[in-house]
């Protein structure tokens, strides 16, 4: 079983996001913003992020800096959320050193197949 | 303390020289000026120098830039090819036209307007230009008026009349062409004709056209000539704006031949003769305000423009220039208006004027300047007179106001016959209206020879001694005297000689034959006896000639000037700014008035309340309130409105004339534009023995009229165009500022009606896929429903926002290298599931392995939506994709074996929210959006264009053309 932090601040995605992962046998840790999820990432040291890019207090890139500049954090998972990429978005996520991104609305199906390709099965 | 302030301000000048002479501190930039020959505008002088107006004006801005300047000589045609391959930086004396501007750039200031002049052999008669079929035409080769739009070639064709055309090189070639009878008519500009007319066997015809700016111009794309074009626009509005400027000057000396600038002697600075206290005195008196007498020839007089001519005029300028004066002539007034300026402390100086006792009063006096021998005149028909004491009995008719008319009420006891002008006094003394004249001897000789008085003679000298004339100064100004009189002893005698030379030896008008014309090296103080025998002499040589011609010689003669006012006035109130207008009309009423040898000159204008308010005058304001009848009463005005002059005084004359108490005779015409009355030019003759107007003087006043008018309608029209350019422009930034808004509220929008369907979809999703427990039937259908209405309200969003974005031309661009091929099978297997359900198949043709650079995702959304558009649109068959590689460009072409569009569809195709009328189209689906969109960004984004090929029923193919390197946009910024 995968342990997975998803950092969200909208709570319907939250709840999504959640079902969706639960389901495919994942216990969820949850972070409502931007510092909350750096603080649990680098607490917790989850097997993978899911992280929203659009966040209240700080830009989800900054997120993926600061989570990337701790060694606890340097070889964790992380999965972007989107919505509508630009292709702008895709090589600035990939840069900021993130491992792979899904683009809202969520379909369930390609979420998983996104998510298994980089971390491997889920349960 | 008076010690120090001379110090400082000491200092101050050294600092300004040392400035001065270190230059504008960068070194002095090469500018390489076309030159060709076109006397008197640009032209060789002998020893090589180019010369005349435009490269007076250009040497003059030059020094002011620190330019020096090269002159690359050639022909006209020579010059221009050398502009256009930018082996010369700027060319003067170009016409504006469209042809050229595509060309070469120029000034936004015109330097001078002109026009053409078609001149003919002297047996050949041209009216107008139906005259000129199968006529043989000089023109010069490469001018405005040889080819191109306002050419004589077009202007000629236009009226299907056939001429035979010759060019020369130059416009002396154009002339002398004519002469020799090489050509039967010849077409140069105004400026040449009237400059060479008389040296040339040529007959002006009265045939113009084609008036054109003269600007600098500049070859296209240099950032030389920019800088230039900056600079000279800068310097010609400064030197346009003031009429005492360099620019005026020039336009005098170089075009109306005033005499040159360069008076005798080498320029030098007078300066060091002055005290540290006469300095003083001349900078705290910046202006010293200069009255003038404008008929008193040839000692000081205006010109046909206004400008100040005479013996007078040479010293005025030679002491502006040498000491740095500023002598300003004050404009519009009348002699005793000058001289009464004196008194009541308006004028400070009076630069030419007679000493008498009674002006002693108010008025010093320098040393003499100019001597002449007061004479008696009279008619060769009167008895012989020994002197002043003859005159007791007889009609003595003198200026009045002059140095004369104090003379003679001082020693003789008749009463004299005052005139307002010497010409009227020696008029009347010819008409036998008075029996003799007491005048200054050159005048009386400059007046009779001018006005061809032949049977006047000089009867004895006035008194033995010489009379002199002197600068006069305001009692209260002894420092100025002291200067004047400095300024006087430097004058050398030979430089007097040659200034007296030059005004007194005036030439001939045209009309009378040269060889008969004896050139009379007339000067001052030659002695009565001599004078009496030329006079005589001549007299009877020209007396049967003259005689028949003299009338008609005077009237044709002064149409002519008058005409030449009228048009260099027009042509001065074409190129003058809205908020300087009003000054420049008042500037040519006053010339007019002192043309007609009128008191003033004033323009009405009708009110709204069917009232007419005056709205510009000038002359002598004083007798115009006089004169003023209060409101003109309804006959008047009606006459006016109607379109017809009136000539009103106190006493009756003539039909048309109507009777009002009023001091002095009026004259007015209607002034009109575009078929309205807007308003009245009028003039005030307060001259006791005015001529009556005639015919002809008042057409000319009516065209007069017709372009002050238009003048006044182009500043109306100006001043209206301004202030809607002050509310376009706010309109513009509130405009900028809700495109700013609106992209703000895009851009929240888009999250906010994002954020809540992608919900619902996500939700949506995961139960359709049962993963939160089972469905039956009926709740998945709905479901569906639900699922797809979500899916297309997201599409329409995102549509809605792209092309909201790239209108307000604020999309973010991603350019990138990546495979063509790679990007076409991408969007094939991301279609295909959408196509396996309909049974279609999709094929890809060949695709050449390409790389390309542009922006991936928006080329991966034009391929999609016209994927998705042949699979909704095709019901069986298939969908196949091809590339191509032109080079330059790539094309991708999306086939398929739908339903095909019709022509008149094609056409509508790319509207927003056209979909295809067919059973399809609500089976499609879509947003109406996609076609609009994908070729908005076909375009837009990556710089390229789409295509449509179908037939009904044929299927249809969809292509896409782009660069493969997309060129980077103004303002955008590159790529990181």
């Amino acid at each position: 079983m995968k342990r997975v932090l998803v950092i969200e601040d909208n709570e319907n995605n939250m709840e999504l996001i959640t079902f969706i992962l639960e389901t495919h046998g994942c216990s969820v840790l949850k972070a409502v913003c931007g510092r909350e999820g750096v603080e649990k990432a680098l607490r917790e040291r989850p097997d993978f992020i899911v992280l929203d890019i659009q966040l209240p207090d700080i830009l989800g890139t900054e997120v993926l800096k600061r989570i990337r500049a701790e060694e606890a954090g340097r070889h964790i998972p992380i999965i972007a959320m989107t919505s509508y990429a630009m292709a702008g978005d895709e090589q600035r996520l990939l840069a900021a050193g993130c491992n792979g991104y899904i683009e809202k609305p969520i379909d369930p199906e390609r979420v998983i197949g996104q998510i298994t390709r980089i971390v491997g099965e889920l349960s | 303390m008076k010690r120090n302030g001379n110090t400082v301000a000491r200092g101050v000048v050294a600092a300004g020289l040392l400035l001065a002479a270190a230059g504008p501190g960068r070194a002095a930039e090469a500018v390489r000026v076309g030159a060709y020959e076109n006397l008197p505008k640009i032209y060789s002088l002998p020893d090589g120098r180019v010369s005349g107006f435009f490269p007076a004006i250009l040497e003059h801005i030059a020094g002011q830039e620190g330019w020096t300047i090269e002159y690359r000589k050639g022909t006209w045609k020579e010059c221009l090819d050398r502009l256009e391959r930018g082996e010369i930086d700027v060319m003067p004396d170009v016409a504006l036209t469209p042809e050229r501007q595509q060309k070469f750039e120029f000034t936004e200031e015109t330097a001078l307007i002109s026009w053409a002049v078609i001149y003919t052999r002297p047996d050949v008669v041209v009216q107008s230009f139906l005259d000129l079929a199968d006529r043989r035409i000089a023109l010069m080769r490469g001018s405005v008026y040889t080819s191109g739009t306002g050419s004589l070639p077009e202007l000629l064709a236009k009226f299907d009349i056939r001429a035979e055309y010759v060019e020369f090189e130059s416009y002396r070639d154009v002339f002398q062409a004519v002469s020799r009878r090489e050509a039967d008519a010849g077409v140069v500009n105004n400026i040449f004709g009237s400059y060479f007319e008389k040296e040339y066997n040529v007959a002006r015809s009265p045939v113009l056209f084609s008036p054109s700016q003269l600007r600098f111009a500049f070859p296209k794309g240099s950032s030389q000539g920019a800088r230039l074009k900056v600079a000279l626009d800068r310097r010609l509005r400064e030197l346009k704006v003031d009429p005492q400027s360099f620019y005026y000057r020039a336009m005098d000396t170089h075009l109306y031949g005033a005499p040159h600038g360069e008076t005798p002697a080498a320029a030098a600075d007078w300066t060091a003769v002055l005290t540290d206290g006469e300095k003083n005195w001349l900078r705290r008196h910046p202006v010293i305000r200069v009255g003038i007498d404008p008929e008193f020839y040839p000692f000081e007089f205006r010109g046909p423009r206004g400008e100040y001519q005479g013996i007078a005029s040479d010293y005025v300028r030679l002491f502006n220039e040498r000491l740095g004066l500023n002598l300003r002539l004050v404009e519009g007034l009348a002699w005793t208006a000058a001289v009464a300026g004196v008194r009541s402390g308006t004028i400070d100086v009076l630069p030419c004027v007679g000493r008498t006792l009674e002006r002693e009063q108010w008025l010093r006096f320098s040393q003499p300047y100019i001597r002449f021998q007061r004479v008696i005149m009279t008619r060769l028909d009167m008895p012989f007179l020994a002197g002043l004491k003859d005159l007791e009995s007889l009609r003595v008719g003198v200026q009045s106001g002059t140095s004369h008319e104090g003379f003679l009420r001082e020693n003789s006891p008749a009463e004299p016959v005052l005139f307002g002008s010497l010409e009227e006094s020696l008029l009347a003394l010819s008409g036998g209206k008075v029996d003799a004249v007491v005048a200054n001897l050159a005048s009386a000789a400059y007046w009779i020879r001018k006005l061809n008085l032949i049977n006047l003679k000089v009867a004895a000298p006035a008194s033995p001694e010489q009379y002199t004339l002197h600068f006069a100064v305001r009692k209260d100004w002894p420092e100025l005297l002291g200067i004047l009189n400095k300024a006087l002893d430097l004058v050398t005698a030979d430089q007097q000689r040659e200034i007296e030379q030059r005004w007194v030896a005036v030439e001939y008008k045209p009309g009378i034959e040269r060889r008969v014309v004896w050139r009379i090296g007339l000067r001052i103080a030659v002695g009565v006896a001599v004078v009496l025998l030329v006079i005589l002499f001549w007299n009877l040589r020209l007396k049967k000639e003259i005689g028949r011609r003299r009338e008609i010689e005077r009237r044709l003669n002064y149409r002519e000037r008058f005409e030449r006012l009228v048009a260099e006035t027009s042509s001065r109130l074409v190129a003058v700014k809205p908020a300087e207008m009003d000054r420049h009309i008042q500037v040519a009423l006053a010339e007019i008035a002192c043309f007609t040898g009128t008191a003033a000159g004033y323009l009405y204008a009708f009110g709204p309340q069917e009232r007419a308010e005056r709205t510009h005058a000038a002359g002598d304001l004083e007798a115009l309130r006089a004169a003023e009848p209060g409101d003109r009463d309804e006959e008047w005005l009606a006459r006016l409105r109607a379109g017809r002059p009136v000539t009103v005084s106190a006493r009756a004359d003539g039909e048309e004339h109507l009777v009002r108490p009023i001091r002095g005779r009026v004259v007015e015409v209607p002034c009109a534009t575009e078929e309205q009355v807007t308003g009245f030019l009028g003039l005030l003759d307060t001259r006791p023995e005015a001529p009556p107007w005639s015919d002809e003087d008042i057409s000319l006043l009516r065209l007069t009229g017709e372009m002050l008018s238009s003048a006044l309608r182009r500043k109306q029209i100006e001043e209206n165009l301004e202030r809607y350019a002050v509310e376009l422009e706010r309109a513009n930034r509130q405009l900028q500022d809700l495109d700013q808004l609106k992209s703000l509220f895009i851009a929240s929008v888009s999250h906010e009606l994002r954020t809540p369907l992608n919900s619902i979809i996500g939700f949506t999703g995961v139960i359709l896929k049962g993963m939160a427990g089972e469905l039956n039937d009926k709740q998945r259908d709905q479901l569906q429903r639900v699922y797809h209405s979500a899916q297309h309200l997201l599409a329409l969003i995102t549509d809605i926002i792209d092309i909201s974005k790239i209108e307000a031309g604020r999309v973010d661009v991603y350019p990138q290298v990546f495979r063509l091929d790679e990007v076409i099978r991408e969007a094939v297997e991301s279609i295909r599931p959408q196509a396996e359900v309909k049974s279609l198949r999709v094929e890809c043709g060949p695709l050449p392995e390409l790389e390309v650079f542009t922006d991936r995702k928006r080329l991966r959304q034009c391929l999609l939506n016209y994927l998705s558009n042949a699979v909704k649109y095709t019901e069986a068959g298939s969908v196949r994709v091809e590339a191509r590689d032109l080079s330059e460009r790539f094309e991708v072409a999306v086939s398929d074996t739908g339903i095909g569009i019709s022509p008149e569809e094609q056409a509508k195709l790319f509207e927003p929210f056209v979909r295809l009328d067919s059973h399809l189209r609500i089976k499609a689906g879509g947003t109406g959006l996609g076609l609009y969109l994908t070729r908005k960004i076909a375009r837009e984004i990556l710089l390229g264009e789409i295509e449509v090929r179908s037939e009904k029923n044929r299927g249809s193919t969809f292509i896409l053309r782009a660069p493969r390197r997309r060129p980077a946009q103004p303002g955008e910024e590159k790529p990181s």
